[in-house]
C-alpha cells in the first residue's frame, strides 16, 4: 500500500513535467536514429591511386573506386600524404601492393574491398583473354596439324593445358551477418542495451536526487513509511515509464530502423527491461552520493560511459586480463552479451540465462545497498 | 510526551548538541528560542527520529528514539518547505495522508479540514510551483496537521506568514493544545516566544535556560535580551 502511494505519486509527478516525460520518451528515438543514418550511410567510393596498372586491371579498379592515375609510387604517396587519395594500388613482378593512408580507419576497408573486386574481375577477363588466345592458336594450328596429318598420316593432336591463371576465387562465408550488414546491424544490440541504460540512469538518479535536495525525501521520511517502500516505490513508479521507454527503443531500432532480428522479439523487450532495471537500481543508489545534479552528472565518466567501452562495441578478445576483469563487474558487458545472442545470434533463454542472473543479482545488491544508505537520512 | 535525558548529538568531531535534558507534558506548547546554528533543527530531527542520538537517552510517547513507532502519531515541518512542486496543493495532502495510513472518506475530510484551516482551499488544485512563499508554509503546515497527530514539531512555521494569518495558526495551536496534543516550536519571533508556556533556550550545542516566558523575562529582562545572551554566548564559544 505505502509502496504504492510513494508509486502513484512518482507517476503523477513525471506526467505534470512535460518536458521530462518528452525527454524520457524521444531523446533515445532522435539520438539512435542519428546514429542510425550516420552508420549505414553508404560509404563513398574510396579515392585510389593507380600507379602503372595494367590497363584492363585499372578498368576494373575503377569501377569499384574513384582512380587516380600516377607516374610513378613517389607522386602517389606524396598525394597521399596531401590527403587526396585514400590508397594507391600498384604491381611489382605480379605481385599487387595497396598503400593506405590508414589515419581513417573507416576507409580501410572499402579499399581493400575495392582492390579485392579490381582483382577478382581483372583474373576474370585475363583468364578469358588467355582462353580466347589458346583457342586462336587452336584455330590458326589447324591447318598445319591437317597437312602433318596427311603427310604422316598420324593423328596428331596438341592439347592446350588449361588456360585458367585465376587463383581460386577466395569463399567468403559470414556465420550471422549477411555480406550487407552494416556496422550499425552489429553494434546495434550493444547501442540499445547503452542507451537505455543512460537514459534511465540519467532520469531516475536525477528524480532521485531532487528528491533530497528539496527535503521531500526527508519529510517523506518523517512518516511511518518504510525505507523499503520508497526504494520499492520509487521502483515501481519509474518502471511503468522505463519500461515505456524501453518500447519505444525498441520499436526505433527494430521496427522502425528494420534492424536485422533473429532472435524471439519478446524474449529482446524482456532483457531490455532487465537492463532498464539495473539502471534504475543503479542511478537510485548513485544519487545517494551526489549532493547536486552536476555531481550526479559527474558519475557519467566514471559509471556509465566505461561500460560502453565493454558493451562490445569493442572487441576485448586480446585485451589484458585486468581489463578483463573490469569488463566482469560492469553489468552493461552482461546485458550486451545476452542483447546481442537474442538479436544477431537469435539464442533463447536457457543460452542467456547466466548473464539474465547476472543482472539481477547487480539489481538485488544496489537495491539493498540503496535501503542501507538511507539509514543516513532516516535512523530508524 | 517527549523525555530527553543527557543527550549528546556530534557529527564527526563537531559537537552539535550536548548536556540537553527536558521533558514536555502532554498539552503544553514549548518554544525553541536561539540563535541560528544553535542545533535547533537537529534538536528536532532527533527527536523525531531522523538522527541517531550519539549519547543519552529520547523517549518519545515512550517509545525510545530512533524507532519507526511513534511517527504516526508526530506532526512535523520542516525549515525548508519539502513539497512537490509539480503536484497540486491537494495531491501533496492526499500523498501524504495515505503514508500516514489514511484513505477513503477519513482521507478526504482531512484534507478538506486542513486546506480550509491554512485558507487554502480556492488553490488546492494548483500546482505548488505557482504558489508564494507564504502559501507554501501554510501548505507545509497543514501537511504536517493531516493525520491528527498527538505531538508537532515545527521548525520555524511562521516565515513569510503574514500577521493576520500568523494570530489565526496560533489561536488554532491554542485550541489544540486544549485537545491534548504538544506542541515544539522553534522560533526567532519573540511575540510568538511570548505565546509559548515554556521556552527552551539554546545557545550553541548547550540548553542555556527552559522556564515560562515570565520566568525567562525575569531572569534576563525580556526574551529579547535572553535571546542576545544565547547569541552573545554562541560567539564566545
Amino acid at each position: 500500500m505505502q509502496i504504492l502511494t510513494v508509486a502513484i505519486r512518482v507517476v503523477q509527478q513525471v506526467v505534470k513535467d512535460k518536458r521530462t516525460l518528452a525527454f524520457m520518451l524521444l531523446a533515445p528515438v532522435f539520438v539512435l536514429s542519428l546514429l542510425y543514418f550516420i552508420m549505414t550511410g553508404s560509404s563513398a567510393d574510396p579515392h585510389m591511386g593507380a600507379v602503372d596498372l595494367d590497363e584492363s586491371l585499372e578498368e576494373a579498379l575503377e569501377e569499384e573506386a574513384n582512380v587516380t592515375e600516377y607516374a610513378s609510387t613517389d607522386q602517389a604517396m606524396a598525394a597521399m600524404e596531401n590527403q587526396k587519395i585514400d590508397a594507391y594500388f600498384y604491381m611489382d613482378e605480379d605481385k599487387p601492393y595497396i598503400e593506405i593512408e590508414g589515419a581513417d580507419v573507416t576507409k580501410k576497408s572499402p579499399v581493400l574491398q575495392a582492390v579485392q573486386g579490381a582483382l577478382q574481375s581483372y583474373q576474370k577477363t585475363r583468364a578469358e583473354d588467355k582462353k580466347a588466345d589458346a583457342e586462336e592458336m587452336k584455330e590458326e594450328l589447324k591447318p598445319v596439324l591437317k597437312k602433318v596429318q596427311q603427310q604422316t598420316g598420324e593423328s596428331l593432336d596438341v592439347d592446350f593445358p588449361d588456360m585458367d591463371i585465376s587463383m581460386k576465387e577466395p569463399e567468403v562465408h559470414y556465420l550471422y551477418n549477411d555480406k550487407d550488414a552494416d556496422l550499425f546491424d552489429q553494434v546495434s544490440p550493444a547501442l540499445m542495451g547503452f542507451f537505455i541504460f543512460l537514459f534511465v540512469f540519467l532520469i531516475a538518479g536525477i528524480s532521485f536526487l531532487r528528491e533530497r535536495t528539496t527535503g521531500t525525501l526527508e519529510r517523506t521520511l518523517a512518516t511511518p513509511l518504510k525505507r523499503s517502500s520508497i526504494v520499492f516505490g520509487y521502483f515501481l513508479g519509474f518502471f511503468l515509464f522505463v519500461a515505456t521507454q524501453t518500447v519505444i527503443i525498441q520499436i526505433t531500432i527494430v521496427d522502425i530502423l528494420g534492424v536485422d532480428r533473429l532472435g524471439n522479439y519478446w524474449l529482446l523487450l524482456f532483457m531490455n527491461l532487465v537492463v532498464a532495471t539495473v539502471a534504475l537500481s543503479l542511478g537510485l543508489l548513485l544519487s545517494t552520493f551526489a549532493r547536486t545534479e552536476f555531481q550526479l552528472l559527474q558519475f557519467i565518466p566514471v559509471a556509465v560511459i566505461p561500460q560502453f567501452f565493454f558493451s562490445g562495441v569493442f572487441d576485448l578478445s586480446n585485451a589484458p586480463t585486468w581489463v578483463k576483469m573490469i569488463s566482469d563487474i560492469m553489468p552493461l558487458s552482461y546485458a550486451t552479451s545476452a542483447l546481442q545472442n537474442v538479436m544477431i545470434r537469435g539464442y533463447g533463454f536457457t543460452d542467456i540465462a547466466n548473464d539474465f542472473d547476472v543482472l539481477i543479482g547487480f539489481t538485488i545488491v544496489f537495491i539493498i545497498l540503496n535501503m542501507l544508505v538511507l539509514k543516513r537520512q532516516r535512523a530508524a | 510526551m517527549i523525555e530527553v535525558k543527557n543527550l549528546q548529538q556530534t557529527f564527526g568531531r563537531t559537537t552539535v548538541l550536548q548536556d540537553i535534558d527536558f521533558s514536555i507534558k502532554k498539552g503544553e506548547i514549548v518554544g525553541l528560542l536561539g540563535p541560528s546554528g544553535s542545533g535547533k533543527t537537529t534538536l528536532i530531527k532527533t527527536l523525531i527520529g531522523m538522527l541517531k542520538p550519539s549519547k543519552g537517552e529520547v523517549y518519545v510517547l515512550g517509545t525510545p528514539q530512533p524507532s519507526l513507532k511513534p511517527m504516526k502519531d508526530i506532526g512535523y515541518m520542516a525549515q525548508t518547505d519539502a513539497l512537490y512542486e509539480e503536484l497540486s496543493a491537494k495531491a501533496n495532502l492526499a500523498y501524504f495522508g495515505r503514508l500516514y495510513g489514511l484513505h477513503g472518506k477519513r482521507l478526504k475530510e482531512q484534507i478538506h479540514a486542513c486546506l480550509s484551516f491554512v485558507d487554502l482551499d480556492k488553490e488546492a488544485k494548483k500546482s505548488v510551483r505557482k504558489y508564494s512563499g507564504g502559501m507554501k508554509r501554510r501548505l507545509s503546515l497543514a501537511i504536517s496537521l493531516i493525520h491528527q497527530p498527538q505531538l508537532i514539531f515545527l521548525d520555524e512555521p511562521t516565515v513569510g506568514v503574514d500577521p493576520a494569518l500568523k494570530r489565526t495558526f496560533w489561536d488554532e495551536f491554542d485550541h489544540l493544545r486544549n485537545q491534548g496534543i504538544s506542541f515544539l516550536i522553534s522560533t526567532h519571533v519573540m511575540d510568538e516566544a511570548d505565546r509559548c508556556d515554556r521556552i527552551l533556550l539554546i545557545n550553541h550545542s548547550n540548553l542555556l535556560d527552559a522556564g515560562t516566558p515570565d520566568k525567562i523575562k525575569e531572569t534576563y529582562g525580556s526574551i529579547e535580551e535572553a535571546f542576545l545572551k544565547a547569541g552573545v554566548a554562541a560567539c564566545k564559544s
